[in-house]
């Protein structure tokens, strides 16, 4: 009787071992995978975002003197690192979100490269709406779109700038861009810019930098470098140097352009007096914003000979 | 004793044929997921690349490398540049700049001639960027314009051709 009793005990005991076993490691397995899952569909949602951000940049494409502004709106509150890589042909922009969800952000480290896309921003923004605000740069040809991100909640108070700055800022309507007339009217969380008083960030409009700190990062272009100018209020130096570098990379590949098509339309009989010698071996020797000024001289030789009906651009 | 010992095989086996056929379910079950999870993911990257395909013919006309600017008189937007397109398509520091997307542009009406130096301006395809990537072509309409010499005279020329951008699977 006691024989039969322990045999039946063991016979449950093993199909109860055996579903413990089993189960907690179908549990384990379950939960893994979901934890894998969860991760793999944070890392392609952010993978998204870097690569939407390029795509949705692409009709912020201005013509010569004209700015554009779009309003980013993200689903939650979203962190965006915003890189350069200064070498190769035409460098790179790199770009990597990282978006919140429940409470935490997201910890993936894959970037987008875009080869045609100059962002200035600071190294890390944060918010949930962003706004996307473009530029021409022009050296003396259209070079490319310039996109600056600003983050909704940040304001950037500019103090006394000039009137086309002023006008600009007002007519584009973004709420992240104050003009005041006195640095006192500024907010006390705002970063002031300050184009005559003495504040965090500096602009000598006439001279053509900004002055960050011990930092000072050099502008130039035509329309007074204005677009530039921007580039160097809302971004770091190293990553605005990084980037100034990849425009010049393309301002040597597009007077390469232009030159090569002087010689397509030259045996019509259409000749130009654009010589871009002098443009292409400042580049070549250009290694900061601060080769810029001595560069306008012979950008604004070229923009002065291309003229007539032979014109190259 | 051998009852016994054949009750404890049967059940040995029982549970070995029971670990088999969970093991398979989750197997298979794993790979019903990752097979669906994959191709919603290869939809949604063709999704953006369509989309960026789509943003992307809309704006390259309007692009330095493309745009008339001042050429042909006063700014015009969807204005290609045939000339600077001809000297684009020779420069090879451009290749791979647009990503894998192929870029051609074809004058309306007109045959397959494609263009090079030695046949311009009497051809009809230019292609620019020749990339990795093959499938769907999205297209924009743009005014192709170009220096032309008529009786001595420098004129602007201006056809209508289509601006194809390709998008989708990669060849190589």
């Amino acid at each position: 009787m006691t024989k039969i009793g322990k045999q039946g005990f063991l016979e449950m005991s093993f199909s109860w071992m055996f579903a413990l076993i089993v189960g907690a490691f179908i549990l384990f397995l379950a939960i893994f995978f979901i934890v894998k899952f969860v991760n793999t569909e944070q890392t392609s949602s952010d993978v998204q975002a870097s690569k939407s951000l390029g795509i949705i940049t692409n009709p912020l494409e201005t013509l010569s003197g004209e700015s554009k502004v779009t309003l980013l709106a993200l689903n939650s509150q979203t962190k965006i690192y915003d890189s350069c890589q200064g070498s190769g042909e035409f460098g790179e922009q790199l770009v990597r979100v990282n978006q919140q969800a429940l409470g935490k952000y997201s910890d993936s480290a894959l970037e987008s490269s875009f080869e045609n896309k100059y962002f200035f921003s600071e190294s890390i923004i944060e918010d949930k709406n962003f706004y996307l605000f473009s530029k021409p740069f022009e050296f003396p040809f259209k070079v490319a779109d310039l996109i600056y991100i600003i983050p909704q909640t940040k304001i950037y108070c500019f103090v006394k700038p000039p009137k086309d700055i002023s006008d600009e800022i007002n007519n584009l309507g973004i709420k992240s861009i104050i003009n005041v007339s006195k640095q006192a009217d500024c907010g006390q969380n705002s970063i002031d810019v300050c184009f005559e008083e003495n504040c965090g960030i500096n602009v000598n409009y006439n001279l053509g930098y900004v002055q960050k700190g011990s930092d000072r990062l050099y502008f130039e272009g035509l329309d007074k470098g204005n677009a530039l100018m921007y580039g160097a209020i809302f971004s770091e130096k190293s990553f605005y140097e990084c980037q100034v570098k990849r425009l010049m990379k393309k301002t040597e590949k597009l007077a390469e352009v232009y030159e090569s098509k002087k010689g397509i339309v030259q045996p019509n009989g259409c000749d130009s007096n654009v010589n871009f010698d002098s443009l292409k071996s400042s580049i070549s020797s250009y290694k900061d914003s601060s080769d810029l000024t001595p560069m306008i001289f012979s950008v604004n030789e070229i923009k002065k000979n291309n003229v007539g009906v032979c014109r190259l651009w | 004793m051998v009852k016994k010992s054949k009750r404890s095989q049967m059940k040995i086996q029982q549970t070995a044929f029971m670990l088999i056929a969970v093991t398979l379910l989750f197997v298979l079950a794993g790979v019903f997921f990752l097979g669906f999870k994959l191709s919603g993911l290869k939809k949604q990257a063709l999704s953006l690349e369509e989309n960026n395909a789509l943003l992307l013919v809309s704006k390259l006309a309007n692009s330095p490398e493309f745009s008339c600017e001042n050429a042909f008189g006063t700014k015009r937007t969807n204005c290609v540049d045939e000339d600077k397109v001809m000297a684009l398509k020779n420069n090879e520091g451009y290749a791979g700049f647009w990503g894998k997307s192929n870029i051609e542009i074809r004058k309306i009406g007109s045959s397959e001639k494609e263009c090079t130096i030695a046949n311009y301006p009497d051809c009809d395809v230019i292609k620019i960027a020749d990339g990795k990537q093959g499938g769907a072509y999205v297209g924009n309409f743009v005014a192709l314009c170009r220096k032309a010499n008529v009786n001595g005279y420098i004129e602007d020329k201006c056809e209508v051709a289509k601006l194809l951008v390709s998008y989708g699977v990669q060849n190589g």
